[in-house]
């Protein structure tokens, strides 16, 4: 039991602020996040017998949190979730400094302009996590993964530049 | 702004992750869930055994209870009540719905230790109350169908149904102080958790 807590809290002490941000992203409300975010790690605890240490320890715990986030929505589908405006604030490009808090708000409106599991892939991809860790968790080829997060990609850009600038990334 | 630019400010963010601690949350709701499973399945067992007594209750009723007087058909309609109220009881104690996690833990937590109150209640009270109660039921049933026979029968029914009753409190004795502490100890977590929450 001990030897389960560990592995538990080692877990969580890794991923928690990763797994905060996929939250994060994939509701935007800081109060439905917090939620989901205590569900993962429930559901974390709870499967965390099934962990035979095949993939990495990384890798395990966010698939879980995608898994956990895509049933918690599905769930709670009917309630209502803040409505975001339909066009974001951009802002003017000296702003930087105190502009770092703005541009995560407008990366956050971008992020949820996006379909649902386009969201969580984009976050993985956020995380800085492989395409073949990212295939692995939603259980894709690698050679797909890497089309649609190249497709993803692009559409955030282009939400984050109107301009057009979709091609720097 | 590229989207390496994009992935650094990501993971560079300021970020408040929920401050009362969630590995506690998640370990306490894994261990209501367990706690609410073992007494679902316990009283499953239960009102699968009154059924069968409630059974055999009303055919006795149905079978004897023109030759014999009021004290026969009392003492089994206050069994038979018993037993359904001891259900009543023991279902209360179950809290059907699995958390909601669009409401904040106080809303949950109050209901779950109004639950697990009651439980505790349960088993430091009603438990008693139901036995003493069934040991008067069974006393009135046995004066009343051994009324006539003889002496050593008057005394040894009784004596021997008030001895198995009391060898089974004692035998679950151990058991109940161990639900006692579990139940205890989740009264207290999730008292904390109401508390943290608000």
């Amino acid at each position: 039991m001990q030897h389960r807590e560990q592995i538990f809290n080692d877990m969580v002490a890794e991923n928690r602020a990763g797994i905060y941000r996929i939250c994060l992203a994939y509701l935007h409300d800081r109060s439905w996040a917090d939620d989901l975010y205590q569900e993962i790690l429930l559901q974390l605890w709870s499967s965390l017998d099934r962990f035979r240490g095949e993939a990495k320890r990384s890798t395990w715990v966010y698939r879980v949190a995608v898994n956990t986030a895509i049933t918690y929505n599905a769930l709670h589908r009917r309630s209502s979730h803040q409505e975001l405006p339909d066009t974001i604030q951009h802002l003017p490009d000296d702003a930087a400094g105190k502009g770092q808090e703005q541009q995560m708000q407008q990366l956050y409106a971008a992020i949820a302009q996006l379909a649902e599991q386009d969201r969580l892939i984009i976050s993985l991809v956020l995380e800085d996590l492989s395409y073949k860790e990212i295939a692995d968790i939603t259980g894709s080829s690698v050679t797909n993964t890497g089309v649609r997060i190249n497709r993803i990609k692009a559409r955030l850009m282009k939400l984050m530049n109107p301009e057009n600038r979709e091609d720097e990334f | 702004m590229n989207f390496d630019e994009l992935q650094k400010s990501w993971k560079a963010q300021p970020l408040t992750v929920p401050e009362q601690s969630p590995e506690a949350k998640a370990q306490l709701l894994v261990r209501w869930r367990r706690q609410q499973r073992t007494v679902v399945l316990s009283n499953i067992g239960v009102t699968a055994g009154f059924a069968v007594t409630l059974g055999v209750l009303a055919w006795v009723f149905l079978s004897w209870h023109t030759s014999h007087g009021w004290l026969f058909s009392g003492s089994l309609l206050c069994m038979a009540l018993l037993l359904l109220v001891y259900l009543w009881v023991i279902w209360r104690g179950v809290v059907f719905h699995r958390p909601d996690f669009s409401l904040p833990a106080s809303a949950y937590a109050s209901r779950y230790v109004a639950a697990l109150r009651w439980r505790r209640k349960t088993i430091t009270t009603f438990v008693w109350v139901y036995m003493l109660l069934l040991w008067l039921s069974l006393m009135l049933y046995f004066a009343s169908v051994l009324e006539g026979t003889s002496m050593l029968m008057r005394i040894s029914a009784p004596v021997i149904t008030t001895a198995y009753m009391v060898i089974v409190k004692f035998a679950i004795r151990k058991k109940q102080r161990r639900q006692l502490n579990e139940t205890d100890s989740l009264i207290k977590d999730f008292s904390a958790l109401t508390t943290t929450d608000e």
